[in-house]
């Protein structure tokens, strides 16, 4: 009888239970249920998301492909140059192009090697000569034996404001060009040079076997050959550039 | 507070902010140049063969969409994305005999013949050039240009392929023949008949490579 009883009551309880949730729910205006709900959905496809995209990840890069052609030798050329005295140098340089609100600037360092020598070219046709065991030589003047020495392929890059173009960058290679020049053509670079074109030749020749050698530096450019006018045209201007930046050099001491 | 005891209270603050965003400005402008290296050295080198080479480097960059979903990478391209540019550079490349240790050792008289053994030519960059002429590039309207750093990697690259290069280029044989031509018509201005005159190389062998031979042996 007992059980019964209890059984009886929990029944009661579920009925008046259910009918308490359903008075509370009539109560509630059916646009709030409406929103109820669709807030529910909201909440659980939020919920949803998250799960499914915590551990992914979206980002915006760049992926770039560098391709190097094959190395073509465009030119070979048979030379006789002796190179006495190397010179590697960098040097800044910068240019600037006002605007009205601010500047741009372009700062780059260049690297070169300025090398100074004797071109066999520009010797004499009896520049060595023997008698005996005495060797007379006169070895055609000590110059830069190459205009284009700036590595520009090294270079690098320092700063970088506002748009530039190629033409600008040729400039800036131009000017660092004229600086190491001016910084490294100097008497004293040269004199340096000429002496130990000296004493390498020395050197060399008396490894031959020869006791008595007399060595000279001429001072000036010989005289070339019409075939060779034009090559040599060049090698004038290099000169003429040369003993610019020596000058310079010196107003600078 | 009286209200001319206000004013200068902002009147202080406005300036304390304007001051200090200005030193901002002025720290951001500044530059700090790297020191500048010069380095002499004195050399005693015999240039034989000169090479002027050219060489290309081109790079494609593409903008992408990248990222991983529920554990799976995606890459998407997007649209009007890819930049392009082509960078020629040309190289000036000497050969060169090296006469910094020449010696009694390196030559061999007896009698009226004479022999001059030399080391084999070593190569060197001599200068680099990039053709600001006809570098050509593509720019799409929502990217932005190659950055002066992107320009300069570029270059180093091919400097840096072209010097890879050069042992396979066989620039060997040329550069020695070139040598000879330079020091046969001195050793017979000293003296010496041509057909008595005889130029060898040998290739200068570095520590690894003699350990090489002698563990071989």
């Amino acid at each position: 009888m007992k059980r019964k009883t209890t059984r009886k009551s929990k029944k009661n309880d579920h009925s008046f239970v259910q009918d308490l949730l359903l008075q509370i729910l009539k109560t509630i205006p059916q646009s709030m249920m409406n929103a109820l709900l669709i807030g529910g959905v909201i909440i659980a496809l939020i919920v949803g998301a998250y799960f499914l995209l915590r551990n992914s990840d979206v980002s915006i890069g760049n992926e770039a492909t560098v391709r190097l052609s094959p190395t073509v030798i465009e030119q070979m050329e048979a030379i006789g140059q002796w190179e006495f005295l190397a010179i590697s140098d960098e040097e800044i340089a910068d240019t600037v192009r006002k605007g009205i609100f601010s500047d741009n600037e372009l700062v780059r360092i260049y690297k070169g090697t300025l090398r100074l020598g004797i071109d066999m070219a520009d010797a004499r046709k009896d520049w060595i000569r023997q008698s005996g065991d005495t060797v007379t030589v006169v070895l055609p003047p000590v110059k830069l034996l190459d205009e284009n020495f700036l590595d520009e392929a090294a270079t690098k890059s320092f700063y970088e404001t506002g748009k530039w173009s190629q033409q600008a960058r040729k400039q800036l290679a131009e000017q660092a060009r004229r600086k190491m020049l001016k910084r490294c053509m100097t008497k004293a670079n040269i004199e340096t040079a000429r002496q130990n074109a000296v004493a390498q030749f020395r050197q060399m020749i008396s490894s031959m076997g020869f006791k008595h050698i007399d060595i000279k530096i001429s001072s000036t450019q010989p005289k070339t050959q019409s075939s060779k006018k034009k090559s040599s045209k060049t090698k004038s201007k290099s000169t003429k550039s040369s003993s610019k930046s020596t000058v310079k050099s010196k107003k600078n001491n | 507070m009286s209200i001319f005891n206000r004013k200068i209270w902002i009147f202080a603050l406005l300036t304390t902010i304007f001051s200090a965003c200005g030193k901002g400005d002025e720290q951001s402008d500044e530059v700090e140049l790297p020191d500048i290296v010069m380095q002499v050295q004195q050399q005693a080198r015999l240039y034989s063969t000169e090479y002027r080479l050219h060489k290309i480097i081109t790079q494609d960059d593409t903008r992408q969409l990248q990222g991983s979903i529920l554990n799976q990478k995606y890459k998407l391209d997007l649209p009007l994305g890819k930049r392009s540019i082509a960078v020629p550079i040309e190289a000036t490349v000497k050969a060169y005999i090296d006469f910094a240790d020449f010696d009694k050792e390196n030559v061999k008289r007896s009698g009226e013949k004479i022999e001059i053994i030399l080391p084999d030519p070593q190569f060197e960059i001599i200068s680099t050039r990039v053709n600001h002429d006809e570098v050509k590039q593509y720019i799409p309207l929502l990217r932005s240009n190659f950055s002066d750093e992107e320009l300069t990697a570029l270059a180093q690259a091919g400097r840096a392929a072209v010097a890879k290069d050069l042992p396979r280029l066989n620039l060997t044989e040329s550069a020695r023949q070139n040598a000879a031509r330079t020091l046969i018509p001195l050793l017979s201005a000293m003296g010496f008949d041509e057909s008595q005159i005889t130029v060898t190389f040998r290739k200068k062998f570095t520590v690894s490579e003699i350990s090489k031979f002698l563990l071989d042996s």
